[in-house]
């Protein structure tokens, strides 16, 4: 007999998720043997920005995301730079790395500690106070002196992401949503204090670097050491892909994390023009397997098949996972393998690559120097701007005609992880990583959280209205027996 | 919401005003929290604390004078008056005001010319900034010290009114 939960909403993460698992016992073991996933909310940014002045875009889509506002900042950036023609100074592109670096540092560090690790953490009779206090209590759960200290670096993580979000004011102006992002560079000026203030929030004893070195990873290791079986759960549909990110030349040909994929255990290289986007269980009436390119947003909620506003975007027709752990795989830091701890691993050593290298970074700012170039925006162009956010691959798709957006069109990364099945039938990647996944109390679905956490899903950027029907404001596990 | 709330506070100019979500052609007819409640027929009373985002010390500073008991008073939008009281263009706020107005984005100056909206946004961004550091200090930066236009954030027509965000008419290619 099958047993279906629904999480509705999961909680822990950006925006308005609801998954559906099937649970059966197969070969003695109760495992998730479907799974749904569906995102909740229609916003139609893609509707909004049409008929606009194309440098308003950048400014409106950074609003897509309060976490990763500054991914959608650049991607629309780079966008309207590839339809107008401009290259930014050397030094507006290593302010926008800089801002950006920030927020990933800020992501990476939020989706640890204040979204995944409470899924490992016994907090009765530590903090049995929300948001601490454990909702679902597992004997596999770390208790005692541990989970006090990791309580402890909870809340000492808070602190580390006012410093992430003051690092990135420092050139973006505010935090979130960064004005200083524009096509061309960056509006902000490059002086020795500037320099001076972001170098001390980064390098400083038991400031930012310190943080991540001494005990953002140390943390994330003794959580792999203490479950190990997640190193066998949660692969999913094994195919990678990164768009790259931190352009380290002025045409992006060098970046600090490199673009590619990896399809069927071969890393290949990527083609835009091979992503597709399948509607046939998404609520949309616009025709299924278009590039984004030529793309289209029309809304049809409650069209037959169809479980979720996010599109099924696919690779040569074949589901990809985004994000840390597809981009460290890519570039050759990490391969340990694709599961649930490999995730958060790869998500940590991320981090300090990316610290790291933004202290090289503010070395090769020259004092003074040119952040912009200006470039008067055409009466009919297209562009693409291909980036990522901390939780993996971002693309913007713009057409301009009249000096207008005509068309504007954005893949998010989890569009691409909470994807739903495409037109062949074929799942997402979090649906993948769901099936087979061992549940041992159907009251207590902690695996499907953890497997579910792990991608670091954000609903917020992926669906672009709560259903006025969809009362739900909590957590609610629904436990129906189905056949 | 409780019948014991004594007010909602609305947070973030799409909770306020609609914002973003509701701009045209509002694809969700997305409402502000007042303009929810007025659609269900319930009446409350609403304090807004709007801007994209909000300035957290604008939420934390109106809920710590309502713990203590004082009134708070509001602007024909519902916006406290200690927060949103003036313009960023008024008279010693703006420290840029007088100076020479630029003509070119990414220029240190008064940004009149290219498209600010200081001139018509209430907020004390110019003297709060963004992104403090610590209790009582001011924030490490603000959009017109950093060269980029008021995009007006915290006004009830954001987005639709204040676009475009930018006049470049006099600008040159570089
Ligand atoms: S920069 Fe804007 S707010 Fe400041 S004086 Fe000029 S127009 Fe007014």
């Amino acid at each position: 007999m099958a047993t279906t939960i629904k999480i509705d909403p999961v909680t822990r993460i950006e925006g308005h998720l609801k998954i559906e698992v099937t649970v059966e016992t197969v070969n003695n073991v109760q495992q998730v043997i479907d799974a749904k996933s569906s995102g909740t909310m229609f916003r139609g940014f893609e509707k909004i920005l049409l008929n606009r002045n194309p440098l308003d875009a950048p400014h409106i889509t950074q609003r897509i995301c309060g976490v990763c506002p500054i991914s959608h900042g650049m991607a629309s950036s780079k966008t309207l730079e590839e339809a107008f023609g401009a290259v930014p100074p050397a030094n507006g592109r290593i302010l926008r790395n800089l801002v950006l670096g920030s927020n990933f540092i800020q992501s990476h560090i939020l989706h640890f500690y204040h979204l995944a690790a409470l899924d490992y953490i016994n907090t009765k009779g530590i903090l049995d106070m929300a948001p601490w206090s454990s909702r679902y209590i597992t004997p596999d759960m770390v208790s005692g002196e541990l989970a006090g200290v990791l309580v402890g670096h909870y809340v000492k993580a808070l602190e580390m992401r006012r410093k992430a979000h003051q690092m990135g004011a420092i050139f973006g102006a505010k935090l979130p949503c960064a004005p200083t992002l524009v096509p061309g560079g960056c509006t902000e000026t490059v002086t020795s204090a500037k320099i001076s203030d972001f170098r001390k929030l980064l390098t400083d004893a038991e400031q930012i670097l310190d943080f991540i070195n001494t005990v953002y990873i140390p943390d994330v290791e003794a959580l792999a050491g203490l479950f190990p079986q997640y190193l066998q759960i949660g692969r999913g549909c094994g195919n990678l892909l990164a768009y790259g990110v931190f352009d380290l030349d002025s045409n992006g040909g060098t970046k600090l994390l490199a673009q590619g994929r990896y399809t069927d255990n071969m890393l290949q290289n990527l083609d835009v023009a091979s992503i597709t986007e399948d509607v046939a269980h998404s609520w949309y009436s616009s025709p299924s397997g278009l590039n984004p390119g030529k793309g289209l947003t029309d809304a049809a909620y409650g069209k037959a098949g169809a479980y979720s506003w996010i599109k099924a975007p696919r690779y040569d027709g074949k589901a990809h996972e985004v994000g840390p752990l597809a981009r460290m795989w890519i570039n050759g830091d990490y391969r340990n393998g694709i599961s649930v701890i490999d995730r958060l691993a790869a998500r940590a050593w991320e981090t300090k690559k990316v610290a790291d290298a933004m202290v090289g970074w503010l070395n090769e700012l020259i004092v003074g120097g040119s952040t912009f170039s200006y470039k008067r925006t055409p009466s009919s162009a297209t562009g693409i701007g291909l980036t990522e956010a901390p939780r993996g691959a971002l693309g913007h798709w713009v057409d301009i005609t009249n000096s207008r957006i005509s068309r504007y069109q954005v893949i998010t990364p989890t569009a691409w992880n909470c994807s739903p099945m495409d037109d062949s039938g074929q799942n997402g990647p979090v649906e993948q990583a769901l099936i087979g996944t061992p549940v041992a109390d159907l009251l207590q679905p902690i695996e499907v959280l953890r497997v579910i956490h792990s991608f670091d899903p954000c609903l917020a950027c992926s669906v672009h209205l709560v259903r006025p029907d969809n009362k739900k404001v909590e957590t609610v596990i629904e436990v129906s027996s189905a056949r | 919401f409780s019948a014991r709330a004594q007010s909602i506070i609305a947070i973030g100019t799409c909770a306020t005003f609609g914002g973003i979500p509701a701009a045209n052609p509002k694809p969700t007819s997305a409402l502000s929290v007042d303009g929810a409640l007025a659609s269900l027929g319930r009446t409350a009373t609403v304090i807004n604390i709007p801007g994209c985002p909000a300035h957290p010390d604008w939420f934390v500073g109106t809920v710590v004078n309502l713990l203590a008991g004082y009134a708070v008073a509001l602007d024909g939008f519902k916006r406290p008056k200690l927060y949103f009281g003036k313009k960023i263009h008024d008279t010693g706020n703006c420290p840029f005001k007088g100076a020479n107005e630029v003509h070119n984005l990414g220029e240190q100056g008064c940004l009149k010319e290219i498209g600010c909206k200081g001139p018509r946004t209430y907020a004390d961004c110019y003297s709060r900034k963004w992104n403090n550091p610590g209790q009582g200090q001011a924030g490490v930066n603000w959009c017109i010290a950093a060269r980029t236009p008021c995009h007006g954030c915290t006004q009830p027509d954001f987005p639709d009114g204040m676009t475009p965000f930018y006049d470049l008419h006099d600008m040159q290619e570089s």
